[in-house]
């Protein structure tokens, strides 16, 4: 068993992480949970909006303080997100009222075409050198750009960036309470054709989700960035969906302060294993047999409808 | 019955390959045009092993290259580790190559039908995710094994002739062409094709939803547990990012998709479809032909989404003897 000072650094570690994943996953979980739409190209967008922030930072002139790059990701993100929701999913569930197990299916299908092209389009660019396949930047927050908490070093980026994701969470959940946009999102999660009939169009809130869907999404992923600005590559989507998955199902469909505490138990599970077993292969296959459990024990989640 | 389902496509099918091979016997044709035969009858190989899961049965199983892996894993550790030292002193490969894609194939079938029992009560889209779930977490049980090479990687001597890969990939292809037949046109294709139109009311028409589940799905994780072996076989070994690699699942359901669901025929026509497009797009980057494969799947899914073999059959009805 290792000692207390590698729990108490990977529990932090394990908190901050989450909290980083939690935002990845709540895109997810508002288009999954209001539509029912299995994003799979979810990670892949995140991933967008990883190299959003170094492309910001790094290629363009002035340069782009990666603070403010979740903004412009998001911002970004929703553009796409509009492009997203028309080319991959209008023709396919756009008209449809109830997801019947075929549109769920083709809508899987469809995001999964999408996602794969994407990733097929970040090699394009790096084979034409706009961007490496290995994206880093040699930004810091702070000087010195740790502190100390009880002896653990902690950089103030991925303080900074875990405040961002948690302060993000609560203003988007508040959104999808309290403002009208974000009470008929909520609805059409419940029953769409009731929705229908009390006059609000169905297709201009399953617009407006996947924007904000895909808008987090590059958020996310910016601000992954901002916590880990080593490594940045196309295979990160390997990490961060499969993890999104578990974090939605975990925290339950549609519901963001949902994803954001099932981030927090997915990154402290993950870093805590990781510290007792030393082992990264371990620590991803206990998460992963958590989404098993999960899916057959309690499929509704945490927080689920 | 009134439709009289042609052999046809089977036959015409394994004559083809059969063909080849003869060629490549009388030296007509180059090592070259052999081996992307050879690469044609491994995806189409593939590609059924997926269908009978999804083509047949509906279920999108993502994860599917889980089971190649394991039947990668497992021929490269009876290879290399187990009599890895027989076969560096010259012994023949053969009977170590048989036995340890049989076992692959035993275990695969196996963990297919364990996992079965519990994620093949979940619909649609969440099996679909369970299998991802599964296959990250064997890829990363797998990565544990340290061989020498690295995490999960396992290298080992053997070498063979073009003839020789020729003929293994022939068996493999007449044994995966003949099984996915058989599933198609036997009562239990039946059953599954039912499932996959409605599972619910195949469920109260009296069809055993959930044994002919089970059963796809281990079939399916057999073959696909074969053709890993195969692979392991002709590689020399095996490395688990690649072997374990979505991408695999990813060839297999574009095949399916592009082919049409719910078809024999389908998958077939979608890999011959995919490997030649494929071969043309492939750069030094090959994930940059996922871009175009990407759109094409939107495409079919959107417009066409009986793929390839739907419209076929739609449009030419004369072609439903052989298109099925």
């Amino acid at each position: 068993m290792p000692e207390a000072s590698v729990l108490l650094a990977n529990t932090i570690y394990g908190l901050l992480y989450g909290s980083i994943l939690g935002i990845v996953a709540s895109g997810l979980s508002i288009i999954w949970g209001v539509m029912k739409v299995v994003n799979l190209s979810h990670g892949y967008w995140a991933v967008v909006g990883a190299y959003v922030t170094i492309v910001l930072y790094k290629y363009v002139q002035p340069s782009i303080d990666p603070l403010l790059s979740p903004y412009i990701a998001f911002a970004l993100g929703a553009i796409l997100g509009g492009l997203f929701y028309y080319a991959a999913l209008h023709l396919v569930i756009g008209k449809v009222e109830t997801m019947t197990l075929k549109a769920e299916m083709s809508s899987l299908l469809s995001t999964f075409g999408f996602g794969i092209a994407i990733y097929g389009f970040m090699f394009f660019l790096i084979g034409r050198g706009y961007v490496g396949q290995f994206e880093s930047i040699d930004w810091t927050l702070g000087n010195p750009p740790s502190i100390e908490v009880s002896g653990i070093a902690v950089r103030k980026a991925q303080i900074a960036a875990a405040g961002m994701a948690t302060l993000i969470i609560i203003l988007v959940d508040q959104f999808l309470r309290k403002t009208v946009l974000g009470m008929a999102i909520s609805a059409v999660a419940q029953d769409s054709r009731a929705v229908s009939l009390v006059g609000i169009n169905p297709i201009r809130i399953k617009l407006a989700t996947t924007v904000i869907s895909t808008g987090l999404a590059l958020m996310a992923g910016a601000l992954f960035t901002v916590a880990y600005p080593s490594g940045i590559n196309p295979d990160l989507e390997a990490k961060l969906a499969p993890l999104s998955f578990v974090i939605v199902v975990l925290g339950g469909l549609g519901s963001v302060i949902g994803s954001y505490v099932g981030g927090i138990i997915i990154g402290l599970t993950y870093m805590l294993t990781l510290g007792i077993t030393g082992s990264d292969p371990i620590a991803l296959a206990v998460t992963f047999i958590m989404l098993i459990v999960v899916l057959v024990v309690k499929p509704t989640g945490l927080f689920g409808r | 019955m009134a439709i009289v389902y042609s052999k046809a496509v089977p036959l015409g099918l394994a004559g083809f390959f059969a063909l080849g091979g003869i060629l490549l016997y009388l030296g007509l044709i180059s090592a070259g045009t052999a081996t992307y035969m050879i690469d044609l009858m491994y995806y189409v190989g593939i590609a059924l092993a997926m269908a009978i899961i999804m083509s047949y049965t509906g279920y999108v199983s993502f994860g599917h290259t889980v089971f190649f892996g394991i039947g990668a894993f497992i021929t490269s550790l009876i290879m290399g580790v187990v009599y890895g030292e027989a076969l560096k002193q010259g012994a023949n490969p053969y009977p170590y190559f048989i036995m340890g894609t049989l076992l692959g194939m035993a275990i695969a079938a196996g963990l297919a039908a364990g996992v079965g029992l519990v994620v093949l009560k979940l619909r649609g889209a969440f099996f679909a995710i369970a299998t991802i779930g599964l296959d990250y977490t064997v890829l990363n049980l797998v990565k544990l094994y340290e061989g020498g090479f690295g995490g999960g990687e396992i290298h080992f001597f053997v070498s063979q002739s073009t003839e020789e890969k020729y003929v293994v990939f022939f068996l493999a292809f007449l044994v995966t062409l003949g099984i996915a037949y058989y599933m198609r046109i036997s009562r239990i294709g039946y059953g599954l094709m039912a499932i996959r139109e409605d599972e619910d009311a195949a469920e109260a028409a009296g069809v055993d939803t959930f044994r002919y589940k089970i059963l796809a799905f281990t079939v399916s994780a057999m073959i696909a547990g074969l053709w890993g072996g195969v692979i392991a076989w002709r590689d020399a070994g095996m490395v688990a990012e690649s072997s374990f690699s979505l991408l695999n699942s990813v060839y297999m359901i574009v095949m399916n998709t592009i082919g049409g669901l719910g078809t024999f025929v389908g998958p077939i026509i979608g890999a011959f479809i995919f490997y030649p497009l494929y071969r043309e797009l492939l750069t030094s980057i090959p994930q940059v032909a996922l871009l175009p494969m990407g759109i094409l799947v939107i495409a079919i899914v959107s417009l066409v989404p009986e793929g390839v073999a739907g419209v076929l059959r739609r449009w030419v009805s004369q072609l439903r003897r052989y298109v099925y």
